[in-house]
């Protein structure tokens, strides 16, 4: 990951939404031995899903960092 | 309780002084020819936003130290080391398959909404032009997706894609991607972007190889 310090709050956002997604779901899983409360892995989740998963929002998000992102490219 | 980060290779350096979740100190152990990366916890670990930063940041430190590793899945916790080691036995050859597979390369995501939903009104009142209407949509979509997604898998050993059409076009997707080869996928990705005006498009990355750990055939 690079320094969050470059990155517009959309992308910080948008990363952090990739983060938890592969932090949860994807990666090397051994066993079914799972001893975690998954209840507040979901919501963790489930937050930030609902934060980004409508194309308005994204848009929104966008619409205020275009000018760093442009910059930032 | 043991929580597991990463699966590496024998040539896994070590990490002296690396705090996992809640601080626990970060310890390696041998299992064959195999290198776990794991913490102590007296209890079943109570995971929360830091928590998910924290099991990332130890997979990134080992990665950014130019470590081959496959990393957990945060659900990953043991009773001890011996179930740890049981379980990574039990998969050992499909665990050095997914380290030979990832070596040297690193994942990429790229996620990409439309602007605005392709539902059309055409037809709506006429079931035969309104399905005409959705077969085209549904057409566009594979077009816009081929053209996001296939010269990135081009520039990929290996690649995931997930993509909704229902209440608007979403796509997410993951590439693995030899590191000499970051610059022209990021630059392929720009052209991609400049093409499509009417759509969101996000590029997140490199990351450690989370989506390419299980043997999979290229999509």
């Amino acid at each position: 990951m690079t320094d969050d310090a470059q990155r517009s709050p959309l992308q910080q956002q948008i990363t952090l939404l990739e983060l938890v997604d592969r932090v949860l779901n994807k990666g090397v899983s051994l066993t079914g031995d799972i001893t975690l409360s998954v209840a507040d892995v979901d919501l963790v989740y489930v937050g930030l899903r609902v934060l980004l998963a409508s194309v308005g929002t994204l848009e929104e998000l966008e619409q205020q960092d275009r000018p760093r992102l442009e910059a930032g490219r | 309780m043991i929580h597991l980060y990463a699966i590496a290779g024998d040539s896994l350096p070590r990490r002296d002084g690396l705090a996992g979740i809640d601080g626990a100190a970060v310890e390696i152990s041998s299992v064959d020819d195999l290198r776990v990366v794991f913490s102590r916890h007296e209890r079943g670990l109570h995971v929360d936003e830091n928590g998910v930063v924290e099991h990332a940041r130890v997979i990134d430190d080992l990665t950014s130290a130019g470590a081959t590793v496959l990393p957990a899945r945060l659900q990953s916790d043991y009773a001890d080391e011996g179930a740890l080691a049981t379980a990574v036995r039990e998969r050992a050859l499909s665990l050095r398959n997914a380290l030979q597979r990832v070596a040297g390369r690193v994942e990429l995501g790229v996620r990409a909404a439309e602007r605005t939903t392709s539902e059309r009104a055409a037809g709506a009142d006429d079931p035969a032009a309104y399905m005409r209407a959705r077969l085209a949509d549904a057409q566009r979509l594979d077009q816009v997706v081929a053209a996001i997604h296939e010269p990135l898998a081009a520039l990929s050993d290996d690649s995931v894609r997930h993509v909704v059409t229902i209440g608007g076009f979403k796509m997410s997707s993951a590439y693995l991607v030899k590191k000499e080869t970051l610059d022209d996928f990021r630059s392929v990705f720009d052209t991609i972007v400049s093409e499509h005006p009417d759509l969101a498009l996000v590029c997140t990355g490199p990351w450690p190889p989370y989506s390419f750990v299980a043997a999979r055939g290229r999509e």
